[in-house]
């Protein structure tokens, strides 16, 4: 019989069992009968030879193989018989172990989303995105001539696609609305469905096509009422009556740039949305459209790559003006892997540090219950043990308790996390756009976390019950002090992260962003010289000011809050950020010019510093008239101004300096409109504007701006945060859960001190003395850990601003700890003064 | 010489079993009572036969050490 039937047939092995040592024995007894023995002597000699039955049945049980799996099925009953007759004890540690792994789960699951599974579309993984790199630096995109180029004469891609997400539209006269342009392709290629009606498509890109336009789901949801019927209306989207023909579905909010988007239009539709810009074939001049492909199969990257160079070779021979003959073209993976997340957001890392940090502290709470239970269940032990259970046998069956708690735990984390993903997401104000993914890998997370923490934080616990550790007094107060420490640094890390977002949030601006537009004219990559750049610099400012409502147009390098700042790392100085602005920057702006003056007219070698730059670089003398080498060039500064307060966003230490603007600076700048109405109106106006001067430019409001880098690190705070109310939650549950078991361990020994007419003082102060040392020695190491952790969270978290030791932040945090340590301990306490000695003295 | 109680025999057949070596079927033995009977296997043989060889081994090797040490002392 082999190992698995013998396993099952355990009634069958049985019998024969016994017929078979009957049998032997039998035939003893005849033997001894034949030899003339009376029957009850026969018998009596037949047992001292054969020896005893009971004892050889149980060897030959053992010797079956089997055993163990018995063993742990009678375990495993016992376990759950053990656990259904204290509910307290396994509800309050499923409970704690459901906390620590389903916080885990539930921001693993979230962080996956957002930075993973953000781009619900086909081949996620094979996309790429392609850019062009010259000696010259990056270029920002492709003119619709190249890309249309490309389209035709690649060989390699699948497919090629275009979006153009530089500017914003009004839609029905009023705000301002983020919009795409795509190729007619994109939504095909991509895969993407809609979910009403139908996206752009091919027939868009026919000529004659009526002008239409697709709604982002969002948007459509918020501002048409999730209407239906809103497909085959007409409305005015830059005053050009134009047709909705479908919505997105909600699981592609953005362009694959990242870039939310509420309108999105063919890209044919340019010029019509644009007046001025040209029309769409064969135009080199506007290089606004970014490019994507997905290469055929068995087709290298590289290989896609130097196909797309060689054609960019022929295209910089037909149009020299706009291609250089040194350009290379690189594919990047749209969909970013989680080394490269980690690279270009160091805060990943310090939020992995701090799920984990929640899971010890979980850990730790759990290890503390277990080593009370293991007090409370000492008698029961230890009559195991002297009636020959020995030590690996009590430990395993302790272990397999530990076991069933874990999957206990585990199912209760898998529900907890989902509904904690949910929580979450509705926080972070994104509820559908993001595609959760609760998959096998979720599930086994799940167990090995639970399995590992119920294992290695039950196992000290169970090898002091069985005497194998003796040590229970360290044990018990090093898993306070690691409970304490833990939770005092996520309480101190989430009090500081909070007020940095807090901070933020309301980070004062000198300068009134909501009434600024930036404007994007096309002038590099033209080869136009240094003056002829001036003149229609001047030309489009001259128009500009004369639209209506605008009270001053000004001209920058870095538009503040846009995405190029430029940085100057000097040593011994804090970031600076450098501009270059015309005379009339700061007056536009409304910087006031502290002291000192702005720059004249065509002035060189001079410098404008901010407050804060003035301090840092001359911090005991009159910066006025110092020399300063910065920008290529020893500058004289003339002037200090006002903080604009954009730089802090990103950088709460860095410092500005604003040089004048030079030859190379003109072709890539900026201008800055300031009016003191709505601006939107203007979007509208603008590129007619610059039409009539013959110039294309791309309009954007400085608040998208502004909203778009806030939003950009803002889910990873709210994870940070909520993780902060997690810890409190066991901070609080584990100090309850260690006085609440005093109390009932101490119970007799307080009711005799009560009768010896101890008072309520002296009683609390015997309840709190305990756990009161490895508490607070686990408050300052967590002290100390949370110092050091905020010393590299503030070298890795660059948008947020936080202070060097942010002493609001850690008293937060410490004080949080310590209100909810008190509120923990006081109803447990509180029981303990109710302890009525007679009853208490009478029950033993 | 030596005082093994005969159930002792039970644990050490199971045990062979378990391994493989033994083989045991449940026949009608002599007096017409189902007995189970123990025959070796293939791999029994095979176990057996190194045991007794490394048995021999052994035993030669004590007597040797014996003899030696008598004809020296």
């Amino acid at each position: 019989m082999n190992w698995w039937r013998r396993l099952v047939h355990r009634g069958e092995m049985e019998r024969h069992l016994d017929a078979e040592l009957r049998f032997h024995f039998d035939g003893l007894v005849a033997e001894n009968l034949r030899a003339g023995m009376s029957e009850p002597e026969a018998r009596r000699s037949a047992r001292l030879e054969f020896g005893g039955v009971e004892q050889l049945k149980e060897e030959c049980r053992d010797a079956r193989g089997t055993r163990w799996i018995e063993d742990l099925w009678q375990d495993l009953c016992y376990g759950a018989r053990v656990l259904g007759s204290a509910p307290a004890f396994t509800l309050g540690a499923v409970a704690v172990l459901a906390l620590g792994v389903g916080v885990n789960l539930a921001e693993f699951q979230v962080f996956d989303a957002i930075i993973f599974h953000y781009l619900d579309i086909r081949d996620a993984d094979s996309v790429l995105h392609l850019t062009r790199n010259s000696r010259r630096g990056p270029s920002p995109g492709f003119p619709h001539g190249a890309v249309e180029f490309y389209q035709t004469h690649s060989r390699s891609f699948a497919w090629l696609i275009s979006e153009d997400s530089t500017f914003d539209v009004v839609v029905e006269g009023d705000a301002a609305v983020r919009s795409t342009l795509v190729s007619p392709n994109y939504f095909a290629s991509l895969g993407i469905v809609p979910a009403w009606g139908r996206l752009v498509d091919a027939q868009d890109a026919q000529p004659g096509a009526e002008p239409v336009a697709a709604l982002g789901y969002d948007y459509w949801r918020n501002h048409w009422g999730a209407d239906p019927n809103v497909i085959g209306r007409i409305v005015r989207i830059n005053n050009r009556p134009v047709q909705i023909v479908g919505v997105l579905p909600y699981s592609f909010p953005r362009s694959l740039l990242g870039r939310m988007s509420e309108v999105w239009f063919p890209v044919s539709m340019r010029p019509l949305l644009m007046a001025g810009t040209p029309t769409l074939q064969q135009d080199f001049t506007r290089p606004s459209e970014a490019l994507f492909g997905k290469l055929k199969p068995a087709v290298s990257q590289a290989a896609g790559a130097v196909e797309l160079t060689s054609l960019t070779r022929e295209l910089a021979r037909q149009q020299p003006r706009y291609f250089r003959d040194d350009e290379q073209l690189e594919g990047q993976l749209v969909q970013q892997s989680i080394v490269q997340v980690v690279r270009s957001r160091p805060a990943v890392a310090v939020f992995f540090v701090m799920i984990l940090l929640v899971l010890l502290s979980a850990c730790a709470n759990l290890g503390n219950i277990l080593l009370a239970r293991g007090l409370a269940r000492r008698r029961e032990i230890d009559i195991r043990m002297a009636i020959g259970a020995s030590r690996a046998r009590v430990l395993r069956q302790l272990m397999t308790e530990n076991f069933l708690l874990a999957l206990l735990g585990a199912a209760a984390g898998l529900g907890f996390g989902a509904a904690a993903v949910r929580l979450l997401l509705n926080a972070m104000d994104s509820p559908h756009t993001l595609r959760l993914t609760i998959g096998w890998p979720i599930l086994i997370a799940a167990l090995v976390l639970t399995m590992v923490s119920a294992i290695a934080f039950g196992l000290p616990s169970a090898l002091q019950s069985v005497r194998l550790n003796q040590r229970k007094i360290h044990l018990r107060q090093s898993l306070v002090g690691i409970q304490a420490a833990v939770s005092c640094v996520l309480l101190i890390a989430s009090g500081i992260l909070a007020r940095s977002a807090i901070s933020s949030a309301s980070l004062p601006l000198a300068f009134d962003y909501r009434d600024m537009l930036v404007i994007y004219p096309q002038l590099d990559g033209r080869n136009l010289a240094a003056p002829v750049v001036q003149d229609k610099l001047n030309a489009l400012s001259t128009r500009f000011s004369a639209l209506p409502s605008v009270a001053g147009v000004t001209a920058a390098v870095v538009p503040p809050l846009g995405r190029r700042p430029i940085i100057d790392s000097l040593p011994g100085l804090p970031p600076v950020y450098r501009n270059a602005v015309a005379p009339s920057y700061f007056t536009v702006m409304g910087l006031p010019v502290v002291r000192g003056r702005t720059f004249l007219p065509g002035e060189q070698g001079v410098i404008i510093v901010s407050e804060s730059a003035a301090r840092a670089v001359w911090p005991a003398q009159d910066p006025l008239g110092q020399q300063w080498q910065l920008a290529r060039a020893q500058r004289t500064v003339v002037g200090i101004v006002k903080d604009s307060g954009a730089n802090l966003l990103t950088d709460a230490d860095s410092i500005e300096a604003y040089v004048p603007m030079e030859g190379p600076d003109l072709e890539r700048t900026a201008l800055i409109l300031h009016t003191p109405g709505d601006p939107a109106p203007l979007v509208r106006m603008i590129p007619g504007s610059a039409a009539a001067v013959n110039e294309t430019v791309s309009v954007t409001l400085m608040r998208t701006s502004h909203d778009n880098l806030l939003e950009a690190e803002r889910g990873l705070v709210i994870l940070i945060g909520s993780i902060g109310s997690v810890a409190t939650t066991l901070a609080a549950a584990s100090m309850y859960a260690l006085v609440a078991f005093t109390v009932a361990q101490r119970k007799r020994e307080l009711g005799i001190r009560m009768a010896l007419g101890a008072g309520p003082r002296h009683i609390l102060n015997v309840l709190l003395r305990q756990n009161a040392k490895p508490t607070v020695a686990g408050a300052v190491a967590g002290l100390v850990l949370a110092a050091i952790l905020s010393r590299l969270v503030r070298s890795q978290i660059v948008l947020y601003k936080l202070e060097a030791m942010d002493v609001v932040g850690f008293a937060t945090g410490l004080a949080g700890f310590a209100l909810v340590s008190v509120l923990a301990t006081l109803s447990p306490a509180l029981r303990a003064l109710r302890i009525d000695p007679s009853t208490t003295l009478h029950d033993e | 010489m030596l005082q093994v109680q005969q159930g002792s025999l039970y644990p050490a057949l199971h045990r062979l079993e378990n391994r493989g070596l033994l083989a045991a079927e449940w026949k009608d033995s002599e007096t017409g009572r189902q007995a189970k009977f123990y025959r070796l296997t293939a791999k029994g043989h095979t176990e057996l036969k190194s045991e007794t060889e490394s048995w021999k081994q052994l035993a030669k090797a004590v007597r040797l050490i014996l003899e030696s040490s008598e004809a020296n002392g």
